[in-house]
């Protein structure tokens, strides 16, 4: 199933989308703006792990749950995590 | 069931259910909005919607809601789906009058089958 051109095609489109949405989730850590954060954490968890990623998945998953409750390091500390494993 | 539309505002996510879904041989239509889940209700009554939960403008709770209270559509089969996945959200989905609910990331290999399980259940 995942060797065929119509999936290949999706998993370039999710890996242009994903980097952007890592973006965007870095900037609202800047910004303080945790509205977004939670938003953007709750899109990128919802897909990534469809594409290979589903450590990308859980730490989006933990970030969405906890952004409100733990400090600015550990939620950029997550958010370098996530950016880091897209990468690799 | 035949004709299924598939209503998420994450283009990728709704690309990959489009992808899986026409490659099990169903007739698959898009919708990004509640409005244009309204729009196409006019025109087509599809077997089974997959409505995701967390859309623009109205939520995918508010569109069911108005789905059930149109005569017209009340039987459609609705199915959550969606990446709240924490513990009490299935009963919330099954309470707010939902057929069913998928939690989100989509798994490829299994998600066609999920669809006509709960379809036939």
């Amino acid at each position: 199933m995942s060797n065929d051109e119509g999936f290949e095609h999706l998993k370039t489109l999710f890996h242009d989308d994903m980097a952007e949405k890592i973006k965007a989730l870095q900037s609202a850590v800047v910004d303080s703006n945790w509205d977004a954060v939670g938003r953007l954490s709750h899109q990128i968890g919802g897909t990534a792990k469809s594409f290979g990623y589903p450590e990308i998945s859980t730490m989006a998953h933990e970030l969405e749950r906890s952004v409100r409750k733990i400090s600015l390091g550990e939620v950029a500390d997550l958010v370098k995590k996530i950016s880091d494993a897209l990468v690799l | 069931m035949k004709d299924i539309l598939v209503v998420d505002d994450n283009a990728i996510n709704r690309q990959l259910a489009v992808y899986l879904l026409k490659k099990s041989g169903y007739n698959v239509y898009e919708a990004d909005s509640g409005k244009q889940v309204f729009e196409f209700l006019q025109k087509q009554s599809p077997d089974v919607i997959l409505l995701d939960i967390q859309l623009p403008e109205i939520d995918g709770v508010e569109v069911l809601k108005q789905i059930r209270e149109n005569r017209s559509t009340k039987e459609i089969k609705v199915i959550a789906l969606t990446a709240y996945t924490m513990r009490g959200d299935k009963e919330r989905f099954e309470a707010a009058g939902f057929d069913g609910y998928l939690p989100k990331p989509i798994e490829p290999k299994t998600f066609a089958n999920q669809i006509l399980e709960i379809y036939n259940s």
